[in-house]
């Protein structure tokens, strides 16, 4: 990883074939420019493979959970909410 | 027969016939004039089904009577028509995936969302704008309460417009599916974020193209009257740019 410094803008660099990664975050990036105060420690390396692998896991996170539909018992929960006796 | 009595015989007929129920609130609010599904704005709760699909009209949900939480409100439900208009409880905290859509994609045209009323005292926005077909967000997003936001627009790879209110944004958010952001947009979530200086540094993830544009103002001359200062304004606030 190539840490340098331009105009006062600290910026991350991977090596060749590389990725910056902050998994905190769920964040992959060919490029980082870091806050004025910003922590560089937070940012590590990964390969392509290791990149393909959590962006999966990611989105099955981020689609799971999310198929949510209403059942006939939510619209008898809406109703008996609103007062109506069924 | 009222609406709400409507959906009670319904209910007890099963979910199959739930359909007739939005129909008849939403040519009840058309008689009136405007598109309303009137009988949203008794409901305290509720998500919406399938059977919007067949609604072409722009539509307008008046859910000022909701509770705290629009969760999943409209999620994996495709529209016919390009806008919808929301109209939120003062109360609204969560609007967790109120309008994803992972599944009906194909299908969906909806591009456009209106939301009336503040969501300055949202906390969760986490997967709620998740939408492939989706091009404009016409009001003011106030993030100002917001802790949790996790894939709020992931996949929104159609979104080009939005609006954020200044200095609302506190915490790291993703724009990386949307790589058509206009520039006013890419203004508004620059400007949108707080100062974060003495805190720890979120991260502002876009798409390549718009990292490219920012990237591309910042070499601009600082005498050049057309250069924003997108990337010196967020590495100020202490907000990394990924």
């Amino acid at each position: 990883m190539i840490i340098e410094t331009i105009n006062n803008q600290r910026v991350l660099t991977p090596d060749e074939n590389m990725w910056l990664c902050n998994e905190g975050q769920k964040v992959v990036s060919d490029k980082v420019y870091l806050g004025i105060e910003a922590n560089e420690s937070d940012w590590t390396e990964i390969t392509d493979e290791r990149k393909q692998e959590l962006e999966a896991l990611w989105y099955e996170d981020a689609t799971s959970g999310d198929s949510d539909t209403a059942t006939v018992e939510d619209y008898q929960n809406a109703l008996a909410e609103f007062g109506v006796a069924l | 027969m009222t609406n709400i009595e409507l959906l009670a015989e319904n209910v007890k007929r099963g979910k199959s016939d739930i359909d007739e129920i939005y129909n008849k609130g939403y040519e009840d609010g058309k008689a009136e004039g405007g598109g309303t599904w009137d009988f949203t704005k008794y409901l305290t709760s509720m998500q919406l089904n399938a059977s919007v699909v067949e609604i072409t009209d722009n539509i307008y949900f008046d859910l000022s009577a909701f509770g705290t939480g629009l969760n999943y409100f409209a999620s994996n439900v495709p529209f016919s028509c390009e806008k919808i208009t929301v109209k939120l409880s003062d109360n609204t905290t969560s609007i967790q995936g109120a309008f994803s859509n992972f599944v009906n994609v194909a299908q969906d045209k909806l591009k456009e969302i209106e939301i009336i009323g503040s969501t300055g005292g949202i906390t969760s926005f986490s997967s709620t704008f998740c939408r492939t077909n989706l091009e404009r967000i016409t009001s003011e997003i106030d993030f100002s309460s917001c802790t949790y936001n996790h894939n709020c627009f992931f996949n929104a790879t159609s979104l080009k417009e939005l609006r954020i209110k200044p200095n609302s944004i506190k915490i790291s958010i993703s724009f990386s599916s949307s790589s058509d952001l206009t520039d006013e947009s890419i203004n508004s979530i620059v400007n949108g974020y707080a100062d974060m200086t003495g805190q720890t540094a979120p991260v502002l993830t876009v798409h390549a193209t718009v990292k490219s544009k920012i990237i591309a103002d910042d070499a601009k001359d600082d005498t050049d009257p057309t250069k924003r200062f997108w990337l010196r304004t967020l590495t100020s606030k202490n907000v990394t740019l990924a």
